[in-house]
């Protein structure tokens, strides 16, 4: 679920920016599969480089940022839970399945909304997520 | 905060309910897992069984296939399994020994029924195997020992002979976790009684082997590959209890069981 909202408007290349934030994790997330480790150092280092940016940039690196935390923590448990059964006596089983289809859809979710805040925060127009919005909120704090 | 707590509930409960949900659609049912999963049973059961006759004597003679035949039978049908599911098989070896296969191969060792004292004991130790069998320890072992890629690997070329080799050293020579031989002896107490059997053999048996020592020992490998072998016989004696029923029935005739001994 996603909010929008244009209270403010940032310049062009403050919303270059934002919207390379979602594009990086985007095109990490790509890369990682099934390692999900790389696009969260990825979208890390994107946010340590613009941590003294405006605003708006600093906001939108931190979602995306803490939107990949959840993705580590979907595809880590889905990684191992595949290697215990491929590596010890842990047996393949409907619960299996349907969490591997879960972290699927998770991470189908994940992306489209990731290429949507893309696109909408290169327009300048700010996008906030549920629960990572409301979470970014807490932390990233205004320039005042 | 309150927000914050709210929409994380809100996610987690969505991605929980999904997950839920999907897990009641039987899956491995759907993919054909189980049919895959017997089938790579099946062919490692075959080549380890084939290996095993390669590299063994194997005996068979009329006394000896009757004898195991109608003790196999008797504990079947008192328990509702299918005896064609259970292959036995006698290999002349010397080694106090026999061990589960995959698809119900099981392997007695010469030297094991020269060693027990009656066919009860026999019985006893069939009855252990065939709840390995049961409880399908035998390809839970494999798999994590050698782990399923290796397996399914070596089942699905062909032929991987060194994933048979090693297969067969660790149904034939490494135990069960203590778990899982806790599970094969109370299973074996059931079936025997079951089928009107006496169970206590099957403590005794494991009591007289461990207490040899010296040259004998090295020839223990059912002990050896079934660890704490005292403290197993007395938990058996335990599960059985007082209920000592007066109704068991001689697993075979003296007289049979002495030409079992003769032919061999």
């Amino acid at each position: 679920m996603l909010f929008t909202s244009q209270t403010y408007k940032p310049s062009e290349y403050e919303a270059e920016k934002a919207s390379n934030s979602y594009l990086m994790s985007l095109v990490a997330l790509i890369v990682g599969v099934p390692l999900p480790i790389v696009n969260l150092l990825a979208t890390l280092l994107f946010y340590w480089g613009n941590r003294k940016s405006s605003y708006f940039v600093r906001w939108h690196c931190t979602q995306a940022l803490l939107s990949q935390f959840s993705v580590l923590v979907v595809n880590s448990i889905g990684f191992w839970w595949t290697i215990s059964i491929l590596f010890t006596e842990e047996n393949v089983s409907n619960t299996y399945f349907a969490y591997l289809l879960i972290a699927i859809l998770f991470n189908i979710t994940e992306l489209i909304t990731t290429i949507y805040s893309a696109v909408q925060t290169r327009k300048g127009i700010h996008v906030e997520w549920l629960f990572f919005g409301t979470l970014t909120h807490l932390i990233c704090k205004t320039d005042q | 905060m309150k927000k914050l707590i709210l929409q994380g509930i809100i996610i987690v409960g969505i991605l929980y309910a999904g997950w839920y949900a999907l897990s009641r659609t039987n899956w491995v049912k759907l993919f054909g897992l189980e049919e895959i999963q017997a089938s790579t049973e099946t062919k490692l059961g075959e080549m380890l069984w084939e290996m095993t006759a390669e590299t063994s004597r194997v005996v068979e003679n009329e006394y000896l296939s009757f004898a195991l035949d109608s003790m196999i039978s008797k504990i079947c049908s008192a328990n509702g399994f299918d005896r064609n599911s259970i292959k036995v098989h006698v290999v002349d070896k010397a080694e106090i020994n026999a061990f589960a296969m995959p698809d119900g191969h099981l392997v007695v060792h010469t030297g094991l029924i020269q060693s027990v004292n009656n066919p009860e004991e026999l019985a006893g130790v069939l009855a252990h195997e065939m709840a390995h069998i049961q409880q399908k320890h035998v390809l839970k072992k494999l798999i994590k020992e050698l782990g399923i890629a290796y397996l399914t690997s070596g089942t699905l070329e062909g032929l991987g002979s060194e994933t048979v080799r090693e297969a067969a050293k660790v149904l034939s020579s490494t135990a069960f976790d203590r778990g899982m031989e806790k599970e094969a002896d109370l299973h074996a107490v059931d079936y025997l009684k079951a089928a009107g059997i006496n169970p206590r053999p099957l403590a005794d048996f494991m009591e007289v082997l461990s207490e040899q020592e010296g040259d004998a020992a090295k020839y223990l490998s059912w002990v050896s590959t079934h660890a704490a072998s005292k403290e197993r016989a007395a938990y058996i004696l335990e599960y059985i209890g007082s209920d000592e029923s007066s109704n068991y029935s001689p697993v075979l005739s003296e007289n049979t069981w002495k030409q079992v001994l003769e032919s061999l």
